[in-house]
């Protein structure tokens, strides 16, 4: 018996493996730089898969199955659950849960800065690439209003400008700011105030950190609902949020998270 | 076996199989909320995230799982006691400072080592290398190195504090156990699980006559769902105190240099995660505890846990067990708690 509950149970595995995979939402699991690891595992559980069917088959053979002690049948429940499941990213409802920007990390925004702009060209080619070394105030705010006056926030260099900001709010007080995220209501702010908020990912879902931009006035849509939102940053008792000039509803992206392969900075 | 029997067990195996099938498309499809029933609408609202944490813990882990069961089956195969016994010097000082390294070359699992060190000190190796070898194995060695790296990517120190804090406390063990169990025997004589293999695995059904080779990889694949089982339960803790915890009691908690500690240690106790494993578990309370109450749970937890305790006592005394288990948990608490008292943060 225990042959047939472990074979179900590496089932069970490479199904959940193998659906990931083949539809990638497994980046809605891991950080994509994990994926190589996850289809060794999976030719693993395949390895282990035949091995285990073997032996089934020499058990059909003999007509003996063995006993029941030390299957692994709450291995079995455990992953026969995730059939419950259709795949799905972390979304409002965790905001509270999940700190905001807690990440404790030694990086500086000028590393995150060079990582940035070494490894990504992307943003250079788009014309708002961020400029390498240590950017001075001036530059920073120079390069991160390159396109016109407004300054972009994209997934290759949300983090990086959403700490520059954060860093230096009075220099980017009044400046317009456009960026793309789900609606959130965080369960400690006012009712007169919402979230635009992405989830920054340096290993899994599980160490997932927000990153958000409040927006003042009540929402006009649904929580979870992708907006693309360009607002004036203004401060009120220290804390910055967007007055909407412009708001969108987006299709849900296909990848939700931002990497962060180099961890998050402190605010 | 007669025949008829054999018959009936045929119809039966192929039964359970045909229902197991039938149970997976019944969940898949209330599963899949496309489908738009009720049910798998209100699962996915109330259990999505838990689900989401969780299996995100179990795909990051499972690849490093799955080098410590490859590592382990080859040593199972190739590796004997004697052979350890012959590496470790035969002084004192070097023997234990030595010992404290052999995970690099023999990086034995937690849960297969127990029996590999009680058949050491049958063969002679003397306690306090032995207790030294027992604490930092499961540590000290590169599986867990990289495991740990990959787990607190932005955080390397980690690594450092993990790897550098096990082996001086193994030491520290291995010096006192020197002074306090040097002459004294620990073995506990009931013979009560083969020698060979007291990790607490039923080898009934695993030992057909395969050599050497096919019975490593039993043990191998016997290994593998044995720290699945913990893996899932630690995933799912961590997943559930995520979601449905209270964050800024969970802040609360983990921010006090003392109390963190002690908590963690006594999660680290309970999960009993492999040491492959449980970095990515820790990673998850990296912004609301202390960093050395991560600290303490990615040491504590490989040398002393529920699994590792009951596979103590069965090869062991209750009075080494006990003596080991006090000075092991006083030493990693007081670690953790220095951690905090230097102000180290990651």
């Amino acid at each position: 018996m225990k042959d047939i509950v472990r074979l179900m149970v590496l089932f069970l595995m490479g199904h959940t493996f193998y659906r990931l995979l083949s539809t990638g939402t497994i980046s809605y699991y891991i950080n994509p730089r994990f994926i190589p690891l996850t289809e060794a595992a999976f030719v693993f559980i395949v390895i282990m898969i035949l091995f285990s069917l073997k032996d089934l088959i020499t058990a059909f053979g003999t007509g003996d199955l063995g006993s029941w002690r030390g299957a692994p049948v709450f291995v079995l429940i455990a992953i026969a659950t995730t059939l419950l499941f259709t795949p799905q990213a972390l979304g409002s409802s965790m905001i509270g849960q999940k700190g905001t920007l807690a990440v404790k990390s030694k990086l500086s925004v000028e590393k995150l800065e060079q990582n940035s702009a070494a490894s990504n060209n992307t943003a250079a080619s788009s014309g708002e690439a961020t400029a390498p070394g240590k950017l001075n105030k001036e530059k920073a705010v120079q390069a991160a209003s390159d396109s016109g006056n407004i300054i972009s926030l994209t997934d290759a260099n949300f983090i990086v400008k959403f700490s520059q900001i954060h860093r230096h709010i009075d220099e980017y007080r009044g400046k317009d700011i456009e960026l793309e995220g789900f609606i959130a209501h965080h369960p400690l702010m006012s009712e007169d105030k919402y979230l635009v908020a992405r989830y920054a990912v340096v290993c899994c879902a599980a160490d997932a950190q927000v990153l958000s931009f409040a927006v003042k006035g009540k929402a006009p849509h649904a929580d979870d609902t992708w907006v693309k939102v360009t607002g004036k940053l203004q401060v009120e008792a220290g804390n910055p949020y967007l007055q909407v000039i412009k708001m969108e509803t987006k299709k849900t992206p296909a990848n939700p998270y931002l990497f962060a392969p180099e961890g998050l900075p402190t605010i | 076996m007669d025949s008829v029997h054999k018959e009936f067990n045929r119809w039966r195996l192929a039964l359970y199989v045909l229902m197991a099938v039938a149970v997976c498309i019944t969940l898949q499809t209330y599963g899949d909320t496309g489908n738009g029933h009720a049910l798998s609408l209100w699962i996915q609202a109330m259990f999505g995230n838990v689900y989401t944490i969780f299996i995100s813990i179990v795909i990051e882990a499972l690849p490093f799982i799955i080098l410590g069961v490859l590592g382990s089956t080859l040593l199972e195969a190739f590796a004997s006691p004697e052979m350890i016994r012959r590496i470790i010097p035969k002084a004192w000082i070097p023997g234990i400072l030595i010992a404290g390294l052999l995970g690099i070359i023999f990086p034995f699992c937690e849960c297969g080592l127990v029996p590999i060190v009680r058949k050491l000190v049958e063969k002679g190796v003397p306690t306090p290398l032995a207790v030294v070898f027992l604490l930092t194995v499961p540590i000290v060695n590169p599986i867990v190195a990289t495991a740990t790296s990959y787990a607190f990517f932005s955080q390397p120190d980690m690594v450092i504090i993990r790897l550098g804090g096990a082996y001086i406390l193994a030491v520290i063990v291995g010096i006192i156990t020197l002074f306090v169990w040097h002459k004294k025997s620990i073995l506990y004589n009931v013979c009560r699980h083969s020698v060979s293999c007291g990790c607490g695995h039923d080898h009934s059904y695993d030992s057909r006559n395969t050599g050497r080779i096919g019975g490593a990889i039993r043990h191998g694949q016997t290994e593998f769902f044995d720290i699945l089982r913990y893996l899932m339960i630690g995933a799912a803790l961590a997943a559930l105190t995520q979601v449905y915890f209270s964050r800024e009691w969970l802040n609360l908690l983990g921010s006090h240099a003392t109390g963190s500690v002690g908590i963690m240690m006594v999660m680290a106790f309970f999960l009993s995660i492999c040491s492959g494993a449980d970095a990515f578990v820790a990673n998850t309370f990296t912004n609301s505890f202390s960093t050395g109450a991560i600290a303490a749970f990615l040491v504590y937890g490989p040398m002393i846990d529920l699994k590792n305790l009951l596979m103590l006592r069965a090869a062991f005394k209750a009075s080494f067990v006990f003596y080991l288990v006090a000075v092991v948990t006083v030493l990693v608490y007081g670690y953790g708690v220095f951690i905090n008292y230097l102000g180290v943060t990651l």
